[in-house]
């Protein structure tokens, strides 16, 4: 029922917006108009052009997600290992935490110049930074007490930090990688707005100069396909590999 | 006729001359920084326990009881003083020093299996004989069928079990039980109190057992220690009559139990502060 709610109201809206400008009450000029959207879809996904700027901003932000959060988390990780450092930078993990990472868009660009690498380097540092903070959080609220088991039953501190710290941390890293891969693809998506001749940001920039209203906006509709996908397969993996932090289960279901 | 030693006494302890000293405290002192102050958790903290004994130590809340196990377990170190395993001062965690928390520890990543084996693994026990072992264990303690389960599938008398079968998976020949069973209801105490009990006497373990139930000590201990206030130190010991019984439940229901209790209570009242 709620979903019949929700696919009625989508088409309403849609139906008004259409019947809106058909009518010359809306204009297409600064609107756009569904049909024309659906069209211009349909007509550059059949001739590769969409998919191919699509796949650019895929692939920028993939790869610029990937080595970022990688990169990000290492470090991170790597501090539990001297308390001190860890205290010494923790004041700059805070102003760089409060700080919109976008900034420096720009000055990536001047740095990495116009194509994808440019991009790229805004989501590496972006979700470096990100998942820096989050490793980082996630090893302080390790459990003192099971590392203490440990050292107790018999581990030194690299068994600690692979047993206990590690896979503690991890659920903290993936809250941190859903929150990263939606601001590595707002990242990579601002450079091309600022400085681009490919991708789905770029698109959107050229088509809005242009006054092409209706491309913009399909631009806009596969960025947003893009973002749900994403998000549903960072649940996804979230389920599966922590199905162990969730709510007990009954024993009994249990019994092999 | 309640039998309290004179702690200073040569005479602590049953049978002094056969039993040989497993943990000794000699005028342990050690402090705390919390925030700005330094807490004194313990001044001059002298006992020892002896092979196969069953010792209790009961105390308020803050008395440094906690510490205690650490300073035992070689994860903290005395400010002065010292403490001995066997003879010797404990530098590091030892292999014969196993302890057990009122939080069981499991890791909920883990599986119980892998949650049993956690300690052979890391003394670099073979795969094959450390599941064997494993196997074995949460068979012998009432979790077969349940191998595969996670720690979020099980009750908390359950999960108790597993950690139990953790502790004993490598063998220690000390137990510092730190109030293991105080998460658990009433009725799931009173029944793990007695396999506990049942459990270590067989495995012949030396325990020392940290708690807040007058009670339980008085059922499962050939020796009550009574620590005072913070800064702690022991200041009461008392001789069980009942330990060579071995069934708490049994003793519960003795009129001596009372006697007991009540004499605990006594001592350890003065220092309650609400």
């Amino acid at each position: 029922m709620i979903a019949g709610w929700q696919i009625g109201i989508t088409l309403v809206a849609l139906g008004t917006w259409e019947y809106l400008v058909r009518n010359g009450v809306a204009s297409a000029f600064f609107f756009g108009q569904p049909s024309r959207i659906f069209a211009y879809l349909l007509a550059s996904t059949a001739d590769g052009y969409l998919v191919k700027h699509t796949w650019v901003t895929l692939y920028e932000e993939i790869l610029g997600f990937g080595i970022g959060t990688a990169v990000g988390t290492a470090f991170g990780l790597a501090l539990w290992w001297s308390p001190y450092l860890s205290r010494v930078l923790e004041p700059f993990a805070v102003v760089l935490n409060a700080t919109p990472k976008i900034v420096v868009a720009p000055i990536l660009v001047f740095w990495f110049g116009i194509g994808l690498t440019s991009k790229v380097m805004i989501a590496v540092l972006i979700c470096a930074i990100v998942a820096w903070l989050g490793a980082f959080d996630g090893w302080r609220n390790a459990d003192g007490d099971q590392m203490d088991m440990v050292r107790a039953i018999g581990g030194r501190s690299w068994d600690v930090f692979s047993k206990i710290v590690m896979p503690s941390s991890l659920r903290w890293i993936l809250a941190t990688a859903r929150i990263n891969i939606g601001l590595a693809l707002i990242g990579v998506i601002t450079g091309e707005f600022l400085s681009s001749t490919q991708g789905l940001g770029y698109l959107v920039e050229y088509s809005s100069e242009e006054y092409h209203m209706s491309q913009t906006l399909a631009a806009i509709v596969v960025i947003a396909v893009l973002a749900m996908v994403q998000l549903h397969l960072v649940n996804w993996i979230e389920k599966k590999l922590f199905a162990w932090a969730y709510e007990p289960e009954h024993a009994m279901e249990f019994i092999s | 006729m309640i039998d309290q030693h004179d702690v200073n006494s040569a005479a602590s302890g049953q049978d002094v001359v056969a039993r040989r000293s497993r943990i000794h405290f000699r005028g342990v002192t050690k402090a705390f920084q919390q925030g700005e102050k330094a807490v004194i958790a313990l001044e001059d903290m002298t006992f020892q326990i002896f092979d196969q004994e069953f010792v209790s130590i009961i105390g308020p809340s803050g008395c440094g009881k906690s510490t205690t196990l650490k300073l035992i377990s070689g994860l903290e170190f005395p400010a002065v003083g010292s403490v001995e395993v066997d003879g010797q001062k404990v530098t590091k965690p030892s292999k014969k020093v196993g302890f057990m928390l009122q939080k069981d520890l499991l890791l909920p990543w883990r599986s119980v299996l892998r949650n049993v084996t956690i300690g052979l693994e890391l003394r670099g026990v073979p795969a094959k004989e450390r599941d064997d072992k494993a196997r074995h264990l949460i068979s012998k303690y009432g979790l077969a069928g349940f191998e595969n389960a996670y720690p979020r599938h099980l009750s908390g008398g359950m999960r108790q079990r597993v950690a139990v079968a953790r502790t004993l998976a490598v063998d220690p020949e000390i137990l510092l039980l730190d109030e293991p069973l105080s998460a658990l209801d009433f009725q799931t105490k009173l029944k793990m109190e007695e396999e506990f009990v049942r459990i270590l006497k067989e495995e012949r373990i030396t325990v020392m057992l940290i708690t807040h139930d007058i009670a339980e000590a008085v059922s499962v201990s050939d020796r009550v220690l009574v620590c005072s206030a913070r800064p702690g130190r022991i200041k009461a010991e008392f001789e069980m009559p009942f330990s060579k019984e071995h069934d708490p439940q049994m003793i519960r229901g003795k009129p001596e139990f009372m006697e007991y209790f009540n004499a605990l209570w006594q001592e350890l009242k003065v220092d309650v502060t609400v």
